[in-house]
């Protein structure tokens, strides 16, 4: 019974991931669905609906929002958008998303350009920066 | 001979950057280096063939890479150098139009560096891209990154498929890529030529050293992706032809006409996803009114449960000559089961059984049971 607690316990805890709340600068305007997010964070897109350009940032494989976001927006595990990424640079085709190290920096960048679209996990102080969208 | 040869084409680009740093030495350029590489082994586990002797190799044996010549051959225990290798490349953005990638591989197969990129690509529009350089044959749908192994399922790819003189060329190629609805839609097309010096894939046919090219190759790819559906169309047409030794160093006129034509389909569902390719190669010889129709095709069926991902393939390689006096068919079916695990983000390792049934008109490989192991990263 005690072993069937424990692996009860570890198998919530594996599913138990954060949620992921996309961010913007707060002059941004446009709004994003999940499939427009998708294209964007996978090279299909490089602009918001109003056409300005947008630079999608990653938090660094060591932030375990960064799987959350890969799991929760992108459908896949962070090893497999890798390997999809990995095709992509090594024929020349594209370069995945400029990864920060922390939450902070993905805040602070957010906060200082119109352009940039990033993602922290919720809970997050978002003073400065704009809630597009929460994934869960 | 083929290092000194792709070294030399190397230099023109080493020039052509040296040329860009100039041009572009206001503006801020940035690098970018990454690479990947494989560590394998593999052995012939069991087999059976009418003639144990085919060219200089121990048969029955198993080709695992027709471009480089990698061969595991039945008298050999576990063996690392056929597919084992690495590549390193180097990105610079000149300016947020103009950049530059270089790919280096090194193999443990024939211990050389080979250079299988290095271009100039310039955005002509937010949709059009030129490009001049050394570059991949888009031929097949994994030709252009065959060798990173971390990017599919397999261990490597069926060489039922992916087996030919050249897998590179020196040329120019222009892309398009637009989204139309809800389709995303690829088109480039390419034109230039190669010539493989003692190519390694003639060597698995003859003992006698032998050079290869591809001049006037022409082609064109276009991919249509919509969520989980991907349509890949390929038209590729060449003029082939080997030296003739070792009656002479003299490369046989006239040339060989090569046409490709291909299609693949793939679906993936998330968990599930499925892989298939359908092409046929055809080879005209007009001195000799010999005409080779190689049909090609392949269907694999994966499944990705969290870090674990099964693969089943089966692929099937049939050549149908006019003239079986001047050219005896080669043919097999290669089926074959992998089990891939990710080790983390940016590693994974995998275990791949092939089944090889040789049905060739003459003696050829054998048929085989071939068990390999490999190590695939990026960094």
């Amino acid at each position: 019974m005690k072993t069937l607690l424990v692996l009860l316990l570890l198998t919530f805890s594996i599913s138990l991931q954060a949620n992921v709340v996309i961010i913007s600068h707060p002059d941004n305007t446009n709004q994003l669905t999940k499939v427009e997010i998708q294209r964007i964070y996978t090279g299909k897109s490089s602009s918001f609906a109003n056409g300005d350009s947008v630079v999608p940032l990653n938090l660094s494989d060591a932030d375990p929002a960064r799987a959350s976001f890969d799991d929760k927006a992108l459908g896949r595990s962070s090893s497999q958008v890798k390997a999809y990424w990995s095709k992509l640079v090594f024929t020349g085709k594209g370069t995945p998303p400029q990864e920060v190290s922390s939450e902070q920096e993905m805040i602070k960048l957010v906060s200082s350009n119109p352009n940039i679209l990033g993602y922290v996990s919720s809970g997050t102080d978002t003073t400065g920066v704009k809630v597009l969208l929460t994934l869960d | 001979m083929k290092k000194v040869y792709k070294l030399n084409s190397f230099s023109c680009f080493v020039a052509a950057i040296s040329i860009g740093f100039v041009s572009a030495s206001q503006a801020e350029i940035n690098y970018r280096f990454n690479g990947f590489g494989t560590i394998a082994v593999g052995k012939v586990l069991s087999g059976s063939t009418e003639q144990s002797s085919y060219v200089n190799y121990t048969c029955p044996c198993f080709i695992t890479d027709y471009n480089n010549g990698g061969i595991y051959q039945s008298n050999e225990n576990w063996s690392f150098k056929e597919e084992t290798r690495v590549g390193a490349q180097l990105n610079i953005d000149f300016t947020d139009k103009l950049s530059f990638v270089t790919q280096v591989m090194a193999r443990a197969v024939d211990s050389k560096l080979s250079v299988e990129w290095a271009y100039l690509s310039y955005d002509l529009s937010n949709k059009l891209t030129f490009q001049v350089g050394r570059k991949r044959i888009p031929l097949y749908y994994y030709s252009e990154f065959q060798d990173v192994g971390f990017a599919y399922a397999w261990l490597r790819p069926p060489q039922t498929l992916y087996g030919w003189e050249a897998s590179n060329y020196n040329g120019a190629n222009l892309r398009f890529s637009d989204t139309f609805k809800d389709w995303d839609i690829t088109a480039n097309i390419y034109a230039g030529s190669e010539t493989v010096k003692n190519a390694p894939y003639n060597a698995l046919y003859d003992e006698v050293p032998q050079d290869s090219k591809w001049t006037n190759i022409r082609g064109i790819d276009v991919e249509f992706t919509k969520d989980w559906f991907t349509a890949r169309l390929i038209y590729m047409t060449s003029k082939n032809s080997t030296t003739e030794r070792p009656d002479s160093n003299a490369f046989y006129s006239p040339a060989t006409d090569q046409t490709v034509m291909g299609l693949s389909l793939n679906g993936d569902f998330g968990d599930w996803f499925i892989l298939s390719e359908m092409n046929v190669n055809k080879r005209e010889d007009k001195a000799d009114n010999l005409t080779i129709r190689s049909p090609a095709s392949m269907i694999g069926v994966g499944y990705r449960i969290g870090k674990w991902t099964p693969f089943i393939s089966w692929s099937r390689f049939w050549d149908k000559s006019n003239d079986l006096d001047l050219y005896e068919p080669e043919r097999f079916t290669d089926s074959s089961i992998t089990l891939r695990y990710d080790i983390n983000n940016s590693s994974s390792i995998k275990a791949q059984v092939n089944r090889l049934k040789d049905s060739s008109l003459y003696n050829f490989v054998g048929d085989t049971t071939v068990a390999a192991l490999s190590y695939d990263f990026i960094f």
